[in-house]
């Protein structure tokens, strides 16, 4: 409420109509739990155009100003060196905000002062909100906030932003700032450096007559000596190619002068400031056992070699347990609901029986399809979040990244990939944690290889009929299988599609944190939404699509029963497709039936089996008998193979398509298609040497 | 402190013992009864094990620095296995409003992972004590 009272107490007459404010600062000091006060969770999560970085935006009223606020990518710099820098970068210049708000963490400031320096440069009106003062002070760090305001010329807010603390003087704050100029800063380079910036700004003064590129010459001079390829870009797209010339002819000349990168000269003298900065501002009492020497002591733990991996598989097994054993008697109830209580109200209707299919069959069974996954996405977030906000995340990307790191991974990949053996869904919206596109693409092109549950009854009725003997040998072979698929990919992905794109990046360990109820509601909540509205539509079109292809057919319009009649789905176009690829599938010695079967999968991989059931006209309980004899054990091996590894579920791939596009959903199904046919085309030939 | 650590070697011992029946129980297949009284499956054992090994990590090293660190994480482990059966036994009551029997509550209470996570709690208020003062 504090965020509330302050507007409505605020006598300050806002005069703009439409407000932005930019929320940045270096990963995990709190930008996340600020927003989420300021917005009171009344926020949306978009992508930042062209990746698929998360891009979170909330809007609150200022008096009589909208205010729009966005939470912008961790980032430690404005190089424009990671995806991330770029977006925040383009967001600053683009969209011109009218206030920064920079959360900096108090107990590490120092750190933070680099990315400050930098939005200074760019004439930004900045706003610290130093986060975790409360940390800070049992951790002995006492910082002198008057004398850095004093010296920087910029309000600075203490806040503890999990508790709320602080964020009515913020707010207080960001309304006196509304309408008012900018702070000038000017951090001094050095006579020669000074002159340089100087001779490049006026190239550029002169050039910009002709252009407006609506940033300061300074800031364009400093990113031109720093040899910033974006800045550099934009002059060649507006064809000031003598800009760029002139200033590189006066960067050389530096360089040959000082023997020395100008670059690192500057960042030398960035880093000089900020620590005279500290030496003058912040003062730390060496004699207190502090809370960091408990976080040392815990990641000794945690990040143990030994030790840390069998914690990590421990709570990994929790996670399981929570969202796939524990939430079972919910879905159960959802399935109860919608496929019998629902269903039956539907098709005892006195709509035609084709409006009452329709409704029940397919609209029913895609909206069933895709609530029946609320539960276990929301638990599974509820953990992730959890575990992300007291920092654990981190931990675990520490232990596996020298693994992953060979795979073009950070080791927090190996979360998602993990749960992708409970269900490739929540798997790969969890991959949002990955923060790094080129990281969630990958991730995600791996995860539908991973075994989920839903094979597993494929698994249990081949097995049972054809490997009594060795059937958890064989159902271990199946995820053994998947693994190193995943893997291969993995490798093949990363020198084909993502070559020369290097994962470089700094690790940062945030302090173990209490996580705020209200920070891991909400974000589990978007999460959980973002699969409703955007997987959940595309689900419901698919299954309307798959109903008309069973109960129509080349003779026309075939009746509602033929979803339950073995003979009428035989003439269903779906059956046509089936029967049109046999010759392509003749070399794995299927049938139209199986082939049928497999396309009724993509619906859900469990209903491969009712599918059989349905096409073999023999029903679940026969079903057994009646693969024994139109199967042998390897042609039953290698169908689970092709169950495994062929393109993936539905509602997975309505999760890729939200996740990271259409063009790479599209390349995953054929990919997956491609591999699942070559790998049961190989295990037939092995089999049938060794057999 | 000396109390402390007996407690700490205790509730170890009762990780290690009930997950090594379990085991004894599955190889040799046998049954042994009390069965609330030992994990539920070989992911439960794995899990208790990990506490086990943290709990007696922890009572070796209790002169160390670390051992305050390793005791920290096995309680943490203990209570979040307790609230997770506990969120399991109230979500799994949708059902048994409708066929429970008094008998299948009592053992959802009894389970050993829930009475263990019990346990923690004083040695969890006792540690913060020993980590924020």
């Amino acid at each position: 409420m504090a965020c509330h009272e302050a507007l409505s107490s605020t006598k300050i007459k806002v005069k703009q109509r439409s407000v932005i404010v930019g929320i940045i600062g270096n990963p995990n000091v709190g930008k996340s739990a600020l927003f989420n006060k300021l917005t009171k969770g009344r926020a949306w999560v978009a992508n930042w155009p062209g990746v698929t970085v998360e891009k979170k935006i909330g809007k609150v009223n200022l008096g009589e100003a909208s205010v729009k606020i966005v939470d912008l990518p961790g980032i430690y710099g404005l190089t424009a060196h990671s995806e991330d820098e770029i977006i925040a970068r383009k967001f600053l210049l683009q969209e011109k905000p009218e206030i920064v708000i920079q959360v900096a963490n108090a107990v590490n400031l120092e750190r933070n002062l680099y990315l400050t320096i930098q939005l200074l440069e760019m004439n930004l009106k900045l706003i610290i909100a130093l986060n975790m003062v409360d940390l800070a002070e049992k951790e002995g760090v006492e910082i002198d906030i008057h004398g850095l305001i004093n010296e920087l010329k910029i309000p600075i807010i203490p806040i503890v932003a999990i508790k709320g603390v602080g964020i009515e003087q913020l707010v207080e704050t960001m309304i006196e700032q509304i309408g008012k100029p900018a702070a000038s800063f000017k951090l001094d380079y050095g006579e020669e450096i000074e002159e340089a910036i100087e001779k490049i700004s006026k190239i550029i003064d002169s050039s910009m007559r002709k252009l407006d590129l609506g940033v300061d010459s300074r800031w364009l001079a400093i990113r031109l000596l720093e040899d910033d390829n974006d800045v550099i870009e934009q002059l060649k797209s507006r064809g000031l190619e003598n800009v760029i010339r002139e200033s590189k002819h006066i960067k050389d000349e530096l360089e040959a002068r000082f023997n020395k990168s100008v670059e690192v000269l500057m960042i030398e003298k960035r880093y000089h400031y900020i620590l005279s900065l500290s030496r003058k501002y912040i003062k730390r009492r060496p004699d207190r056992e502090s809370l960091t020497f408990f976080t040392n002591k815990l990641d000794k733990v945690l990040t143990h070699p030994i030790i840390g991996l069998m914690i990590f598989v421990s709570i990994l097994y929790l996670l399981f347990k929570l969202s796939f054993d524990v939430v079972t008697p919910l879905t159960g109830l959802i399935e109860v609901f919608f496929s019998h209580y629902v269903y039956n109200l539907f098709k005892t209707s006195v709509l035609p029986e084709i409006i009452s299919s329709l409704l029940a069959d397919a609209v029913l069974n895609g909206v069933g399809i895709v609530l029946i996954f609320i539960p276990n996405l929301l638990f599974l977030f509820l953990g992730i979040s959890f575990l992300e906000d007291t920092g654990y995340l981190a931990r675990v990307a520490f232990l596996f990244d020298k693994w992953t790191n060979k795979l073009g991974l950070s080791g927090r990949a190996v979360v998602p990939l993990l749960i992708g053996l409970g269900c490739n869904v929540p798997a790969i919206m969890s991959t949002r944690t990955l923060g790094a596109d080129r990281d969630r693409r990958l991730a995600v092109l791996m995860i539908p290889f991973m075994s989920c549950s839903a094979r597993l009854p494929i698994y249990l009725l081949f097995t049972l009929v054809f490997f009594k003997e060795n059937q958890i040998m064989i159902i271990l072979s199946m995820y053994f299988i998947g693994v190193v698929t995943a893997i291969i990919t993995a490798i093949l992905f990363n020198n084909l599609l993502f070559k020369g794109q290097t994962v470089g990046y700094v690790m940062n360990m945030p302090p173990y944190l209490v996580p705020s109820a209200m920070s891991v509601l909400v974000k589990s909540w978007e999460r959980v939404k973002s699969f409703l509205i955007r997987a959940g539509t595309i689900i419901v079109l698919l299954m309307v699509v798959i109903w008309v292809l069973s109960i129509t057919g080349p003779e026309g319009y075939l009746g509602a029963e033929a979803l339950s009649d073995p003979e009428l789905l035989s003439r269903s176009w779906i059956a046509s497709f089936s029967k049109l690829l046999e010759p392509l599938f003749k070399p794995l010695n299927w049938d139209w039936r199986i082939i049928a079967s497999l396309m009724f999968g993509f619906i859900a991989k469990e209903v491969v089996v009712s599918s059989l059931a349905v096409l073999y006209g023999a029903g679940e309980q026969g079903l057994p008998s009646v693969l024994l004899s139109s199967f042998t054990p390897l042609t039953a091996y290698s169908l689970m193979a092709f169950t495994l590894l062929y393109t993936p579920c539905m509602a997975t791939a309505a999760a890729i398509r939200t996740e990271i596009g259409l063009k790479y959903t599209l390349i995953i199904v054929s990919y997956q298609l491609i591999i699942a046919y070559t790998i049961t085309y190989v295990i037939l030939l092995i089999g049938e040497v060794i057999i | 402190m000396k109390m402390m650590t007996r407690y700490t070697l205790l509730l170890g011992t009762a990780y290690m013992v009930s997950s090594l029946i379990y085991l004894i129980e599955i190889m040799a297949r046998v049954e042994i009864s009390v069965p609330q009284l030992l994990p539920s499956d070989v992911g439960m054992v794995f899990y208790f094990m990990t506490v086990g090994v943290l709990y007696n990590y922890a009572f070796i090293k209790s002169r160390e620095e670390v051992s305050n660190a390793s005791l920290f994480i096995a309680l943490l482990m203990s209570i979040a296995i307790m609230l997770v059966q506990v969120v399991n036994f109230i979500i799994s009551s949708i059902d048994l409003l409708t066929s429970s029997t008094r008998a299948e509550i009592i053992h959802n209470i009894m389970r050993i992972e829930v009475i263990l996570g019990i346990l923690s709690i004083p040695l969890l208020l006792k540690m913060r004590k020993v980590i924020y003062e």
